[in-house]
């Protein structure tokens, strides 16, 4: 069964199997988790949120129509979405805290060197978290899961070349921020919101 | 002639500057953004809460359709019976008034 393609999985899942639908799951959970967290910045809500896209996904499997749409860009979709409005839902909360998971992954480094590269690391993912949410979705994909710029363009529902151009626009804009925040000193009790 | 050169390497320099920061935060995002693993507890917890037949919520998301397919046939249903019900006892209502209607 774990070798099975995603269409056939696709297909027993919408007939009810179980175990086909908990392989496409075991395919997919940790892309969706790892998305969903860098979209929120917590585990909680992150696992809460993984939780709901597999439970919505399952609920419209037998509907999910073939549309030359990969699944992961459908499960991208539905995680986008949520997490869309779970931060409408929590627009008052301004602060997201990220997990030190993200931002400690050195080795036998000089603590100077952690340090540096630690806040450098830091300042990246603040700046990211400034930007609007298509943005933000464009960042992720690319670098956290590796998608090129056509599979980005499936999940986002845009054409490659809008791709590539919005990646340039958010190259200019994370540069300028980037800079901005290396000049001044950081504020330690500034907040950032997702826009 | 010589302004329009100095121009063009101006915008060459800017155009190398530019790509060059680029560069630099394609670099940090890389190795910044990385993928994170959920917890195994939670990935298994997960697993068995859709997998699971017995599961109240993949019981109600899997028969979701066909409960609602039910409902609406049990309603057209009761729908039915209560027209004939509620004619037929107007049209006794309607010959017991006529029988007992004084000529």
């Amino acid at each position: 069964m774990p070798d099975i393609s995603d269409e056939k999985a696709l297909k027993l899942a919408a007939q009810g199997d179980e175990e086909a639908f908990g392989v496409l799951y075991e395919r997919y959970v940790g892309r969706i988790y790892s998305y969903i967290y860098y979209r929120t910045g917590n585990q909680h809500d992150a696992e809460d949120l993984t939780a709901r896209v597999f439970f919505r996904a399952l609920r419209h499997v037998e509907n999910y129509t073939d549309r030359g749409l990969p699944l992961s860009a459908w499960l991208y979709r539905i995680a986008h979405n949520l997490v869309a409005n779970w931060h409408r839902d929590n627009s008052r909360r301004k602060e997201v805290p990220l997990d030190e998971i993200i931002l400690v992954r050195h080795g036998g480094d000089h603590p100077e060197v952690v340090l540096i590269e630690s806040e450098e690391k830091e300042n990246l993912l603040k700046v990211i978290r400034r930007l609007p949410p298509d943005r933000q979705q464009l960042i992720l994909l690319k670098f956290v899961e590796h998608l090129s710029n056509a599979a980005i363009g499936q999940v986002m529902g845009r054409s490659e070349g809008a791709v590539k151009s919005l990646y340039h626009r958010t190259l200019l804009s994370l540069r300028d921020d980037f800079n901005l925040i290396l000049m001044s000193k950081p504020n330690d009790g500034e907040e950032f919101g997702d826009k | 002639m010589m302004a329009r050169n100095s121009g063009i390497s101006e915008n060459s320099d800017m155009e190398n500057a530019q790509v060059s920061d680029f560069d630099a935060i394609e670099k940090l995002m890389v190795s910044s953004l990385q993928p994170v693993n959920p917890r195994p507890e939670f990935v298994s917890g997960l697993h068995e809460r859709l997998t699971d037949p017995m599961s109240p919520t993949v019981r109600f998301t899997r028969n979701y359709s066909t409960h609602f397919i039910l409902l609406v046939i049990a309603t057209l249903l009761s729908g039915v019976i209560f027209f004939l019900t509620a004619s037929r006892v107007i049209i006794s209502l309607v010959r017991e008034f006529k029988i007992t209607k004084p000529r």
